[in-house]
């Protein structure tokens, strides 16, 4: 990630003076994270919020001020409100419904943690999610799909960083314990 | 790599977030139909000269993340200098007004040298010139703090009816108190305020001094409204001073 931080911020640094190749480079960096973020947050429209966020990113770079790992927490939070939008204008049909007959369907009962994750399909990991207490869902991933820091993911969700830790921690656990099939 | 960010020395919380991200993030390669559409914009924005040069938006709170310890450099000295200036502020001003401790052992010293000054009343004029010594202690008047007693002479020589008409705020409080005081021994269930009383018998200078004090000052502050006997009596009868406009709020205390 380390590695990855420092690449991402020349790429960024070069992006920003003109070259296109560097753009794209970031974008091959930043993107699979925020997609899998936007995928947690608003399941089949993620490509479409993404498309709509890096529209925005791509206008806005020259407003952006840091280095790799900023630039992740940059281009999350832009995706994150893009995502919001998003949900603000079909919360007539909430995104937990999608994916409750998938939580309802998991396997009751495994051995083994592992031969439960082996198994699972992105519809199930996103009814589990979607199960979550959406800070909960939402630290759990900016800290595990998009890979960011404690402190950024706390900026990107404009909490304490000890509050997005603990909600992160405690998603985790339970998401844990459902895929072990416990009773939470 | 990413495992150590979980924080959760928890077996099954790792094992948990790799499932996500397995699930969640993309297996195959960015799609290429996506990733120009991105390109495109970022051309088109540079073209248009946002990214640079003087076309280009100004950079927003919300767009610098440049790692915080850089910026909390700057602000440290910002911060430390701001305390020291209100420090210091407010510091004078608590010596100005004569809240930090006073050295009372002056008071004695410096009560004749006014009331030598003062032409006007014969009996009560020690009384009159003490208050005056003490707004010298505890006004907030810069000119006045000064410890020398030029200043008290200047107050109260050339206009002597008005340094004895309008008694000074610090006599005026303490009178006060001493009321407090008074009706506190009239009445021993009476409310007190610890600290106005602690107040008072440092101004007094001892616990046993402030009846002393007490007469002294309620007579003299009376001296100028009433006449000299009434004044006299006043240093007992302290019921007289709710009917009198001035001191009536003070006195409620």
């Amino acid at each position: 990630m380390k590695a990855h931080d420092v690449a991402l911020g020349r790429a960024v640094e070069r992006a920003q003076a003109g070259e296109e190749a560097a753009f794209a480079e970031a974008y091959r960096i930043v993107h699979p994270g925020l997609l899998g973020y936007l995928r947690g947050m608003v399941g089949q429209d993620a490509e479409d919020v993404a498309s709509d966020a890096w529209l925005e990113i791509a206008r806005d770079l020259g407003r952006f001020r840091g280095d790799g790992a900023g630039f992740r927490g940059w281009t999350a939070t832009i995706a994150r409100h893009r995502a919001l939008d998003h949900l603000r204008r079909v919360r007539s049909r909430p995104r937990h419904d999608l994916f409750d007959q998938d939580v309802l369907e998991l396997p009751a009962q495994r051995d083994t943690a592992g031969e439960a994750m082996e198994t699972l399909s992105t519809g199930r990991v996103l009814g589990l999610v979607a199960g979550l207490p959406r800070e909960q869902a939402e630290a759990v991933l900016l800290r595990v799909v998009v890979g960011l820091d404690g402190p950024t993911a706390a900026r990107v969700l404009g909490k304490r960083p000890g509050a997005v830790r603990s909600a992160a921690h405690r998603g985790l656990k339970r998401l844990a314990n459902q895929l072990r099939g416990g009773d939470r | 790599m990413r495992r150590g960010r979980a924080r959760d020395d928890d077996h099954e919380s790792d094992a948990a977030a790799e499932a996500l991200r397995a699930a969640l993030r993309p297996n195959q390669s960015v799609s290429e139909n996506e990733a120009q559409h991105a390109v495109a914009a970022f051309r088109a924005a540079r073209d248009a000269g946002l990214h640079a040069g003087s076309g280009a938006p100004r950079t927003r709170r919300r767009d610098d993340w440049r790692p915080a310890t850089g910026r909390r450099i700057g602000l440290w000295p910002k911060a430390a200098l701001i305390a020291l200036v209100s420090g210091m502020t407010l510091g004078s001003v608590a010596i100005a007004t004569g809240k930090l401790p006073n050295p009372l052992p002056d008071l004695p010293e410096r009560r004749p040298e006014p009331g030598v000054s003062t032409p006007v009343s014969t009996s009560p004029e020690d009384v009159t010139a003490f208050p005056s010594s003490e707004e010298d202690n505890a006004s907030a008047s810069p000119s006045q703090s000064a410890p020398s007693t030029a200043p008290v002479r200047e107050t109260s020589v050339p206009g002597p009816t008005e340094s004895e008409q309008v008694p000074p705020g610090a006599a005026k409080s303490h009178e006060a108190l001493c009321r407090a005081y008074e009706q506190r021994t009239g009445h021993a269930g009476g409310a007190s305020d610890a600290t106005a009383l602690r107040r008072l018998v440092e101004a007094a200078g001892g616990k046993e001094a402030v009846p002393g004090y007490c007469e002294k000052l309620t007579g003299g502050s009376k001296a100028p409204d009433k006449t000299v006997p009434e004044a006299r009596a006043g240093g007992q009868d302290h019921r007289r001073n709710p009917s009198e406009g001035k001191e009536a709020p003070a006195d409620r205390r």
